[in-house]
C-alpha cells in the first residue's frame, strides 16, 4: 500500500522544487568551462597580434578536413596566415585543431548558435574566427587540458 | 405558475452555465500549470502574462480549423456525437445548491436552478446519457481505433456507474433523501456528540468515509479521466473516440470532459464535504475551495498515475469496488437500524 502512496508523495514534493526549465532564448545554459563550441582563432591579449604561425597542423589533424588554410611569405620572410577557412557544417568540434596547436592560437570558442539560413553561413572566413575568439580570453585553452 | 421563481432559476442557470464555460477554460490552464509543476516544467508562459491567454488562443484555434467528416463516417451520427455529450454536461449543475434563498430586489431567489427530489439520481442519469456521446461518436466514426474507444467507454460506464450509484446509497440511508439540498441541509446541522461540549460538522465524508473514497475512484472513472482514459487512451487508440474529430467539433468533447470533471467535483462537495457548509460564513466560496481541492486531486491523479490496463480497469470495478460499496451499504443500512432502535 506505501508504494501507490509513494508516487503521491513524490509529484506533489515536486510542486514546490524549483523547476529545470531553461527559457532558452532568454536565458542561456551555463556551459562546462571546457565546452567545444566552434573553432576560433586567438590573438595576443597585449599586442593584437594574431597568433598563429601558420605552421599548417590544424589542417593535418582535422578528421573531416574542413579546415583549410592559404599560406603566403611574409615580409620577415616566414610564413604568414593570408586566410583561414572553416567550414563548419563539416566540423565535428572534436577540438583536435586547438590541442595540436603549438601556439594555441587555435581554441575552441563557447559558441554553439550557428544555424543559418544560407549554406555560406556556415563557411567561416579569418576575421570571423578573429572575431569569435576575441570575444572571450578565457575560452578553452588548450594547456588547460594537457595540464590534466 | 409562480413566474418570479420560474425567471430568477432561469437567470441563475444561465449565470451557472456561463461561469462553468469561463471556469472550465481556465481549468485546463490551472491544470497544464499544475501538471507542469508537478513535473518541474514551466507550462504555457508564452500567450499573455504568465501565459494567461493560452485559454482564448486555443478556443480560437479550435473554432478556426477545419471541421473533417470522414468519408466513411456514418455522417448524422458523427455530426450529433459531440453535442449530446456537450449538451447534457453542464445540465447536471442545475441541481447543485450554490447557497440557500437570498432576497433580490424583493423577490425570493433561490441559490439553485431546480430542487428536484430525485437530484442524485438526475446527475447519475445525465452521466449516464452523456457517454452516449462517446459512443456514438466512437461509433460513428468509421475508425477501428475510435470504436474501440466507444466499446471501452461503453465497458466502463456500465461498471462504475454501478460503483458511483452504491457508493451513495449510504448518503440515501443517513439522509433520507435524494435531493441535494436536503442531503446539503442534513449536513448543516453539527452533530453534538459529548453533551454539546464539541462540535462537529455532520459531513458526510466522516460517516461515510468508505463511500467517500468509493466515490472518489467512480466519479474519476466516470469522467474519463487518468488513469481510467481508457477510451481516449493517447498511447494505444491514437486519440480514441475523438479519433477522427477535430476543430469546433473535438472542443465540444473536451468542453464536456472539463465540464463534467467540474460537475463531479461539485457533487463531491455537495455530498461528502457538506458544499457550502463551513466553519464560518457558510456561503459558495467554502463550495468552490472544496470543488478546487477536488479538481486539483484529479490532476494530482494524472501526474501521478499511468493508466490501468483494461482487465484490471474491470477487475478493480467487479471485484474490489463493487463488493466493497454493497458492504459499505449494508454497514450503514444495519447501523441506522440500530440508531432508530430498530435492531
Amino acid at each position: 500500500m506505501l508504494d501507490e502512496v509513494k508516487g503521491f508523495w513524490v509529484t506533489f514534493r515536486r510542486l514546490f522544487t524549483p523547476n529545470v526549465t531553461i527559457q532558452y532564448p532568454e536565458e542561456k545554459r551555463q556551459m562546462a568551462p571546457r565546452f567545444r563550441g566552434l573553432p576560433s582563432l586567438r590573438a595576443d591579449p597585449e599586442t593584437g597580434e594574431p597568433l598563429c604561425v601558420a605552421c599548417g597542423l590544424c589542417a593535418r589533424i582535422c578528421p573531416t578536413s574542413c579546415l583549410e588554410m592559404t599560406v603566403v611569405p611574409s615580409e620577415e620572410g616566414d610564413r604568414e596566415l593570408a586566410e583561414f577557412i572553416l567550414r563548419s557544417g563539416r566540423c565535428l568540434f572534436c577540438g583536435m585543431c586547438a590541442q595540436v596547436c603549438p601556439v594555441d592560437a587555435i581554441t575552441m570558442s563557447g559558441e554553439y548558435e550557428l544555424a543559418t539560413l544560407q549554406r555560406d553561413g556556415l563557411i567561416y572566413t579569418k576575421t570571423e574566427l578573429a572575431a569569435i575568439g576575441a570575444q572571450n580570453l578565457g575560452w578553452w585553452d588548450a594547456d588547460a587540458q594537457d595540464a590534466q | 405558475m409562480n413566474w418570479s421563481a420560474f425567471i430568477s432559476s432561469y437567470i441563475f442557470a444561465f449565470i451557472v452555465l456561463n461561469v462553468m464555460l469561463g471556469l472550465m477554460a481556465y481549468m485546463t490552464y490551472i491544470e497544464r500549470k499544475v501538471m507542469a509543476a508537478m513535473q518541474d516544467r514551466v507550462g504555457p508562459n508564452r500567450t499573455g502574462p504568465f501565459g494567461l491567454l493560452q485559454p482564448i488562443a486555443d478556443g480560437v484555434k479550435l473554432l478556426a480549423k477545419e471541421d473533417i467528416v470522414p468519408k466513411n463516417a456514418d455522417r448524422l451520427v458523427f455530426l450529433i456525437a459531440p453535442l449530446i455529450s456537450f449538451v447534457l454536461a453542464p445540465l447536471s449543475a442545475a441541481v447543485i445548491p450554490f447557497g440557500g434563498t437570498i432576497t433580490v430586489f424583493g423577490h425570493d431567489v433561490n441559490l439553485y436552478v431546480a430542487d428536484i427530489n430525485v437530484a442524485v439520481l438526475y446527475v447519475l442519469a445525465l452521466g449516464g446519457m452523456g457517454v452516449y456521446g462517446i459512443i456514438l461518436g466512437g461509433y460513428a466514426s468509421g475508425n477501428r481505433y475510435s470504436l474501440l474507444g466507444a466499446l471501452r467507454s461503453a465497458a466502463q460506464v456500465v461498471s462504475y456507474e454501478l460503483v458511483l450509484g452504491l457508493s451513495l446509497v449510504g448518503i440515501f440511508i443517513l439522509s433520507g433523501s435524494l435531493s441535494l439540498v436536503e442531503i446539503l441541509n442534513a449536513q448543516q446541522q453539527p452533530l453534538t456528540p459529548f453533551g454539546g461540549a464539541i462540535q462537529i460538522p455532520n459531513w458526510y465524508i466522516l460517516s461515510q468515509p468508505l463511500g467517500f473514497v468509493l466515490f472518489l475512484i467512480a466519479a474519476v472513472a466516470e469522467t474519463n479521466r487518468a488513469p481510467f482514459d481508457l477510451p481516449e487512451a493517447e498511447s494505444e487508440l491514437i486519440g480514441g473516440f475523438h479519433t477522427e474529430y477535430s476543430g469546433f467539433r473535438f472542443s465540444f468533447f473536451f468542453l464536456a470532459e472539463y465540464i463534467n470533471m467540474i460537475v463531479v467535483s461539485l457533487m463531491a462537495a455537495t455530498l461528502f464535504l457538506g458544499g457550502i457548509d463551513g466553519p464560518i460564513a457558510d456561503g459558495v466560496w467554502w463550495l468552490a475551495a472544496k470543488a478546487a481541492l477536488f479538481l486539483l486531486f484529479y490532476i494530482w491523479l494524472r501526474t501521478t498515475l499511468p493508466r490501468f490496463r483494461y482487465d484490471q480497469l474491470m477487475g478493480l470495478a467487479w471485484k474490489v469496488l463493487l463488493p466493497l460499496a454493497v458492504i459499505n451499504v449494508a454497514l450503514t443500512g444495519l447501523i441506522r437500524l440500530w440508531g432508530l432502535g430498530l435492531l
